[in-house]
């Protein structure tokens, strides 16, 4: 059972039939955690090794309300707790005194057994919606149960690596709801992003930096009159002055962030770009998943491909993950690599040879990922330091728009949901 | 050079490599795959009889309908063919709002009529349905439905239009060819409101028995076949690429009310006492379920282990020496299934160190069940919402008893439901089960199964993990 910070959304609302309210299907309140935990991580990266505290007293407090009626208001108990549930040690040390401590408010003294009124078996327990909290209450010759479903809290980030090289993964932002993120652009950039565009399949939404959230700014719908394809892909570039433009498959919409939030969508099949900018390559999207191969910039066109990377600015070979699995250098193909996934991208850093490609893995969406830097030196491609992990699939790999970075966007296979990161790297 | 540079890169990266990552999905090919049960029709209305027969209804009919709403792996009901919904504040009025402009596979446009009228085809007593204006419906009951959502994302409540070998949905896939009880052919709805299929077509075989698809997986003539949950173990031990669901069905003695022999309730808790569900498990369930006394598995209900499940013969001794005891109890099982038999007969030995003799009988369950002192049946849950689950398991132990096993949304009501079905041992748990399948290694985004049918549109054909000159429409 994976943990979550944000409550499961969903098209329920509970309404007076006289007059019915059409559900929002994303309520700005609703991502107010999540944008918390998402703008608190971007902008103090020292955080992120620091779980987030969960507030168990609400839970604590109706099981002590469930306990004192079931048992009759019992002065003295016994408690034991058993964790039968993926809590760890600590959580469970917080749980107990979370627990005596409401038990103890309620005016029920906890005593050892031999001396207790009633004898309460506390299980933690877990089913497919979370945490539950089962206790069995054992008052005289009778005995009940007490049954409190609690929400949880978010997993901690999985601990650093250090080496010469190495690759950083900065949480940028969780979907509310399980609609695929096809990219995200960080405004304000640096040190003092303040404001967040993100693409989804159904929208683009402005989200500004509000102490230490993110907070729904506006948001643009991208209306359309076919279906997506399966496995949609989409990319914003930024331009100047807050402009943008999100390039989909068969679309391409204009905006500004400049003052509010204002994009124009239509039908079109012009080309993407694939460096972190407008001025180099481009190549044409298919209806599908994957670059036809047709490109512009006088690039060798290698047939049709998932995604494409320089490993040097200005450098006319590229590398290209051909939809056939082979990977495309200049005029050569090598047979697919083991080990190597669908997505590439190059970022500058000021370490090693100033450029390195990122990678992701072979495999499937069912699986966990990881992304590993790699440098591109003479005749050998080495991987430089340790491979970040994802929780899930990285579904989209793309340069970020100040070239010192990339955007991740993994689906958490715990959750269901879509996350964005920031890749960096940094040397000793 | 270059070539160097590539191979120089395959030895780094292998050395380093995580070991496992993922790829961008490819369009194309076809899937086979293969069924034990004869299907003989592909209307999901239709109330399948054996357990084989209800997973495959389930799973073919995800291809072709969609429901009005989906459970996600939380189970959550989020929007399939109905985008919002809303309810009165004492849940006996529901409202839904369809999505527009979708049609079924026959051209046919989907509106809140025709939804009625595949949603009547189930005669339900809890509630009535119409439809207000094209694209609303509304529910309402004399009972509140807090689980009305969950009940809906069931696949027996998809939405269809026409019956019989012209029936039509508007789900992922679409009929090309059915021959009941042999083979049904579909193809991939390119116009699906919720993405078109990455495979182009899907084969499905059925009445193939598990020896002769485990034959055909191993040949490469089959890329999903259906596995015993007691064979999974040794198969993947085989090296065969064995799926595994979380357990999705209950084995349960269930007595029969009309048999003058087992109304003392001390006989029933006597058999219950003597059955040793974990040498049931560990023996001929190959550790693969979960020795249980409850009715829904812990990863549902969360509480699973509040019901007893040890062995207690002693206890079961000293019932046994109080009581009236009849020469032989007979205990049918579903002659189709192997595991079954296996099990009643343990189930017999069991209850003859209670000093009960039993005898184990294959019947037809379907057809002519329901003579026997006891029965050994097996019921899929077919949903992931605890309170919906039970009462699936209520309306199939129970057909008679509407109200039994009902419970309103919060866990406390549905375990007090699932405390009041085992009360008096009129139902008693042995094992839940998962479900488990073989998959061929070209196939990839295979979904762990889980109830609400397979998620084969997410499903691609990976034609770099073997040659198959089957796979054409290539990225």
């Amino acid at each position: 059972m994976m943990r979550s910070l944000t409550p499961a959304t969903t098209c329920q609302g509970t309404i007076p039939l006289s007059g019915i309210v059409p559900k929002t299907h994303r309520s700005k309140w609703a991502l107010v955690p999540a944008l918390a935990c998402a703008l608190a991580l971007l902008l103090l990266p020292q955080l992120r090794a620091q779980s987030i505290p969960t507030n168990w007293t609400e839970a604590a407090r109706e099981l002590a309300r469930q306990i004192s009626e079931k048992a009759g208001s019992p002065s003295s108990i016994s408690l034991t707790i058993k964790n039968s549930s993926s809590l760890v040690n600590a959580d469970v040390a917080e749980i107990r005194h979370t627990v005596e401590t409401q038990l103890s408010s309620s005016g029920m003294r906890i005593v050892k057994p031999d001396q207790s009124v009633a004898d309460i078996q506390l299980t933690l327990s877990q089913n497919v919606q979370g945490w539950l909290w089962v206790a069995e209450i054992h008052h005289g010759a009778t005995s009940d149960a007490a049954l409190v479903p609690v929400f949880t809290r978010q997993a901690p980030p999985l601990p650093g690596v250090s080496s010469t090289i190495t690759l950083h993964k900065t949480f940028l932002w969780a979907q509310p709801d399980a609609t695929p993120v096809l990219d995200v652009a960080v405004l304000g950039g640096g040190s003092n992003p303040n404001a967040l565009l993100v693409l989804d399949s159904s929208m683009v939404s402005l989200y500004h930096a509000q102490q230490s959230h993110w907070e729904l700014e506006q948001s643009q719908p991208i209306a359309r009159s076919k279906p997506w394809p399966r496995d949609l892909r989409g990319r914003l570039m930024l331009g100047h002055d807050r402009k943008f433009e999100a390039y989909l498959p068969g679309m391409k919409c204009s905006g500004s962030a400049d003052s509010g939030l204002t994009m124009e969508c239509h039908n079109a099949d012009d080309p993407w770009p694939l460096g972190n900018n407008n001025d180099g390559p481009k190549a044409f999207f298919g209806a599908r998943n994957f670059f036809t191969g047709v490109m512009t910039s006088g690039i060798a066109s290698p047939g049709p491909f998932f995604s494409a990377a320089v490993a040097q600015p200005d450098s006319k070979e590229w590398f290209f993950l051909q939809t056939s699995n082979q990977l495309h250098f200049g005029a050569s193909a090598s047979p697919g690599i083991n080990g190597w996934g669908s997505n590439v991208a190059a970022i500058k850093s000021n370490c090693g040879r100033s450029w390195q490609l990122l990678t992701t893995g072979a495999g499937d969406y069912t699986q966990s990922d990881s992304v590993q830097a790699t440098e591109v030196e003479a005749s050998a491609i080495t991987p430089a330091g340790a491979p970040v992990d994802f929780p899930g699939p990285v579904t989209a790999l793309w340069p970020a728009s100040d070239g010192n970075s990339a955007i991740a966007i993994s689906k958490n296979l715990g959750t269901g949901k879509y996350e964005a990161f920031s890749l960096s790297i940094t040397c000793r | 050079m270059k070539r160097s540079v590539f191979l120089l890169l395959a030895a780094s990266l292998l050395l380093v490599g995580p070991g496992h990552a993922a790829t961008r999905p490819h369009y194309g090919g076809t899937l086979r795959i293969e069924l034990r049960a004869p299907l003989a029709s592909l209307d999901p209305a239709e109330t399948e009889a054996s357990s084989a027969a209800q997973s495959a209804q389930e799973h073919i009919a995800a291809l072709i309908f969609d429901p009005l709403v989906r459970l996600d792996e939380k189970g959550a009901a989020q929007p399939a063919l109905a985008l919002t919904w809303q309810h009165a504040p004492d849940f006996r009025s529901w409202q839904f709002t369809l999505r527009s402009y979708i049609k079924f596979h026959d051209g046919t446009p989907f509106n809140a009529a025709k939804a009625v009228e595949s949603l009547l085809k189930i005669a339900n007593p809890h509630w009535r349905v119409r439809a207000e204006g094209n694209d609303s419906l509304m529910f309402e009951s004399d009972s509140p439905l807090p689980n009305l959502p969950a009940e809906l994302a069931q696949m027996r409540y998809a939405i269809a239009h026409g019956s019989g070998n012209a029936i039509s949905g508007t789900g992922p896939f679409q009929v090309t060819s059915w021959q009941p009880g042999k083979q049904l052919v579909l193809k991939a709805n390119d116009d699906y409101w919720d993405a078109r299929p990455y495979v182009d077509s899907i084969e499905i075989a059925l009445g193939r028995s598990l020896h002769d698809q485990m034959v055909d997986l191993e040949l490469g003539r089959a890329d999903v076949i259906e596995v015993g949950p007691d064979q999974a173990r040794s198969a993947a031990q085989e090296g065969k690429r064995v799926v595994t669901s979380s357990p999705n069905e209950v084995f349960a003695l269930l007595f029969n009310p009309q048999k003058a022999m087992v109304q003392d309730e001390r006989l029933r808790e006597t058999i219950a006492g003597a059955l040793d569900r974990v040498a049931i498990n560990n023996v001929l369930l190959q550790k693969e379920g979960e020795p249980s006394g409850a009715l829904l598995p812990q990863w549902i209900s969360g509480y699973a282990f509040l019901f007893p499940a040890a062995h207690n013969l002693e206890h079961a001794l000293q019932l046994r020496g109080e009581i009236m005891v009849p020469a032989t109890l007979v205990l049918e099982y579903d002659f189709s299934d192997p595991l079954a038999k296996a099990i009643a007969e343990r189930v017999a030995v069991n209850a003859r160190d209670a000093r009960i003799n039993m005898q184990a009988l294959g019947e037809n369950l379907g057809a002519r069940g329901g003579s026997a002192d006891l029965q050994l049946v097996r019921v899929r849950f077919a949903s992931l919402d605890a309170a919906t689950a039970l009462s699936n398991v209520a309306a199939t132990l129970s057909p008679a008893d509407a109200s039994q096993g009902r419970a309103a949304g919060t866990v406390a009501e549905v375990y007090r439901a699932e405390s009041a079905m085992l009360n008096g041992f009129q139902i008693v748990p042995i094992a839940q089960v998962p479900e488990a399948w073989g998959l061929s290694g070209r196939v990839k985004n295979w979904m762990q199964p889980r109830p609400g049918g397979w998620s084969a549109a997410d499903v691609w054909l990976d034609v770099s993990s073997g040659p198959d000159s089957r796979v054409e429409g290539r990225p």
